[in-house]
């Protein structure tokens, strides 16, 4: 877990816990939310402004035509918004993909965010970009951002702010530099603040998968295998009194990863839905030796037909056993296994 | 109990019923149960909205028969035919079940009722729920003499006496650990005045006067009362039926403000919305909710309560799931709550367990989770709803209109 700071997905949930109201006196210290922040947007798709791609377009500065920050944060009582992407690492001018999301994130200030303030003043608001690193990493992005700042109010518009929050690891917690925290307009948040006590443990997720990445690694494999297992276990009594009984293993999949429809590696989510598949035909298998039933399956739809009230009785005993509850069910896989392409658009 | 085929019918046995047993506990004479309601919650989440009431209560086979007398009354019968009693909807989320069996029956057949359901639950007033009931309702609206009864009962379930043999280590731990090992229940019968003096004062020093078993609600129509216990059941020990009914009724009324308040505060999800520039965005909301301990717990009944709960899913909690250690003292559930299969993650250590319910998880898992710590785990607890003061959420409820007392 030593680079777990550096870890998107937790510097995610994190900022998400950052901003939740909890009582003081936690290991976790909910300062975006003291501060006036909520957590608004989860990845939104933003696009931008035809004007805006054209001028850069001219210029030569190449940017993605729609962006997806990981959060967009937004301050209670006041029209302001705060983008926010997590990063694993910092990046220089020469790093393409990243410099191209960075370029749509500083101009992204256009109607699709508008639209986000309905209801607040509109011509009154403001939006602000911060980039989640490991501290090491602070300055140098700072000094990228700023350079593609420079060029881009020359080619084109005025840029957002940015910020660059740092994580640190100290012995006696994790800390954020915020370093002059212009988007706070608090002079006492400035530099290194402990939101976290203790060593960096992991969060209890609340958004379990890294929207962009392809591959969760170990540890996501396995909060994600706990969510799926009791989503199934909650699908599983509602269904008991239909003939066929019919489960669909995409849906169970929707309820345990409350951003599946956003998540945009396809090929994950396929491998995700296969593996659940084979386990839950290995819990049927187990059952076929007590009580008779046909089943079928159709995609992710799994039917099970002809089973008697005892059948389901059993069915139910059985998924509340402890074999199933130990049981693997995201297996080990290879990046070939998942034959995952980069399809995220950032 | 006598068969009747009409609502009007019910109530009026109801009320024939209840004046009887008054007048034979005035001379002393008992010769059948009180009249017993116990409050039974259903929860329909979405995809369930189209299921029959009668259905959930007919689908246990084999624990009873259920009849309609009409669309909001059921009549219960045991599998010998007999009728055991009677149910009547009150609102979306509550039924109640008029029996005049003896509580141990009863006890049981609610309890197989609700355990055998999805759907099902019971009513869980916690000892914070209690205390806020005396306070805001109680202590407002009756006179100093009126004669209030009150019960604790705190049964440390998770403390045996082989793990504190196990990790005394000094003469020191074994005090610290022998006023953890402190368990058992207790009567208060009083006027209300006198209670209103020493019950701040008991629960400030005994912790385990915050468990509060039961609590009478002084009769408004006169004497007696409605003897409300921590699981939902509620013993007429008045001669008033509809003065039984009434308080029930308000306190489910209050009961399913709050549970309908915390559902739409905690509910943890990402939901849709549309932009009018085109496109979707999903809209974060939902607050964990937080319990903690004024004195953390100690390492090894933590340890033991993980272990019993989660590792060999044994009740009273009724929690599923592979606790994920994190360290000896943080561990993570994405986890299911068996009294209505419904999913609920936790991250716990020995000071706090932070509660996260997904959309959809019924709020009432709340009210379970404080009143079974209360009742089992620790009794001095704190709990948030986000950072709001779960008490506070109660009291504001508590102290909306209600009918003026006659006594």
């Amino acid at each position: 877990m030593t680079d777990l700071i550096g870890d998107p997905l937790f510097q995610l949930n994190l900022m998400l816990w950052l901003s939740l109201p909890q009582p003081a006196g936690g290991r976790i210290t909910p300062i975006l939310h003291d501060a006036g922040f909520k957590a608004h947007w989860i990845s939104p798709k933003l696009t931008l402004s035809q004007e805006i791609a054209e001028k850069l377009r001219q210029k030569g500065i190449r940017s993605n035509q729609s962006v997806a920050p990981d959060l967009m944060l937004k301050r209670s009582g006041e029209d302001q918004f705060v983008l926010v992407e997590c990063k694993k690492s910092g990046f220089g001018l020469d790093s393409i993909k990243p410099t191209k999301q960075a370029v749509g994130l500083l101009v992204m200030q256009g109607d699709v965010l508008r639209d986000a303030a309905a209801g607040l003043r509109k011509d009154k608001w403001s939006s602000h970009l911060v980039y989640v690193v490991n501290d090491d990493d602070r300055e140098p992005l700072s000094v990228t951002l700023h350079e593609l700042t420079v060029a881009i109010e020359q080619a084109a518009c005025t840029a957002n702010d940015f910020d660059t929050w740092g994580l640190i690891q100290k012995d006696d917690g994790v800390y954020i530099n915020f370093g002059q925290a212009p988007c706070f307009d608090n002079p006492e948040l400035c530099g290194a603040k402990r939101v976290l006590e203790g060593r960096a443990q992991p969060l209890l997720d609340l958004i379990p998968v890294d929207i962009t990445v392809s591959t969760p690694n170990k540890e996501a494999k396995i909060r994600l295998q706990e969510r799926f297992r009791t989503s199934l276990m909650a699908s599983i009594p509602r269904i008991l009194t239909q003939e066929p009984m019919v489960i669909d293993l995409e849906q169970v999949w929707k309820r345990a990863v409350i951003v599946w429809d956003i998540w945009r590696c396809r090929d994950t989510k396929r491998y995700l839905i296969r593996e659940a598949k084979k386990w839950f035909g290995s819990v049927l298998d187990n059952l076929e030796e007590k009580a008779k039933y046909e089943r079928h399956v159709i995609g992710s739809r799994v039917e099970i037909a002809g089973l008697t009230d005892e059948g389901r009785r059993l069915l139910v005993k059985e998924i509340q056993s402890s074999r199933v509850r130990k049981s693997e069910i995201l297996r080990e896989y290879t990046q070939e296994q998942l034959n995952f392409s980069s399809d995220d658009d950032n | 109990m006598k068969e009747v085929r009409t609502r009007d019918g019910l109530i009026q046995y109801l009320m024939d019923y209840s004046e009887d047993r008054s007048t034979e506990i005035d001379a002393k004479k008992t010769r059948a149960p009180l009249l017993k309601t116990y409050v039974i919650e259903t929860f329909f989440d979405n995809g369930s909205s189209r299921i029959n009431s009668l259905d959930i209560f007919s689908e246990q086979r084999g624990l009873c028969h259920v009849d309609e007398i009409d669309e909001e009354t059921l009549i219960v019968r045991s599998n010998w035919g007999e009728v055991q009693g009677y149910l009547e909807k009150i609102s979306g989320r509550f039924w109640l079940y008029y029996t005049a069996q003896k509580t141990d029956q009863s006890d049981q057949f609610v309890s197989q009722l609700v355990r055998g359901s999805v759907y099902l639950d019971q009513l869980w007033l916690s000892g914070i729920m209690f205390k806020n009931i005396w306070e805001s309702w109680i202590v407002p609206s009756h006179q100093d003499h009126r004669y209030i009864r009150i019960s604790f009962d705190f049964q440390d379930r998770f403390h045996s006496r082989q793990t504190v043999d196990e990790h005394i280590e000094s003469p020191d731990d074994l005090d610290e650990l022998l006023v953890e090992l402190e368990s058992g229940s207790a009567n208060l019968g009083m006027p209300k005045s006198k209670l209103y003096e020493i019950l701040p004062q008991l629960q400030k020093i005994f912790k385990t006067f915050n468990s509060i078993n039961a609590l009478r609600l002084p009769a408004i129509s006169g004497a007696g009362g409605h003897d409300f216990y921590y699981d939902g059941k509620v013993t007429n020990r008045s001669n008033n039926f509809l003065d039984h009914r009434q308080q029930i009724l308000d306190v489910c009324d209050k009961y399913g403000a709050i549970t309908g308040y915390l559902e739409e505060t905690v509910w943890f999800g990402a939901e849709k919305n549309h932009l009018s520039v085109g496109g979707e965005v999903y809209q974060l909301r939902g607050v964990p909710v937080t319990i903690v301990f004024n004195e953390p717990l100690l390492l090894m009944k933590f340890h033991h309560f993980i272990d019993y709960t989660f590792e060999r899913g044994h009740g009273p909690f009724r929690f599923w799931g592979n606790p994920i250690w994190i360290n000896e003292k943080l561990v993570h559930i994405y986890g299911l709550d068996l009294h209505l299969w419904q999913e609920i993650y936790l991250e716990m250590t020995p000071s706090r367990f932070i509660a996260v319910l997904p959309q959809g998880t019924c709020g009432n898992t709340i009210h379970r989770l404080v009143t079974n710590i209360q009742k089992m785990l620790e009794p001095d607890i704190e709990v948030y709803v986000g950072d709001v003061l779960y008490q506070d959420i109660i009291r504001h409820h508590l102290v909306g209109e209600r009918s003026e007392p006659d006594d």
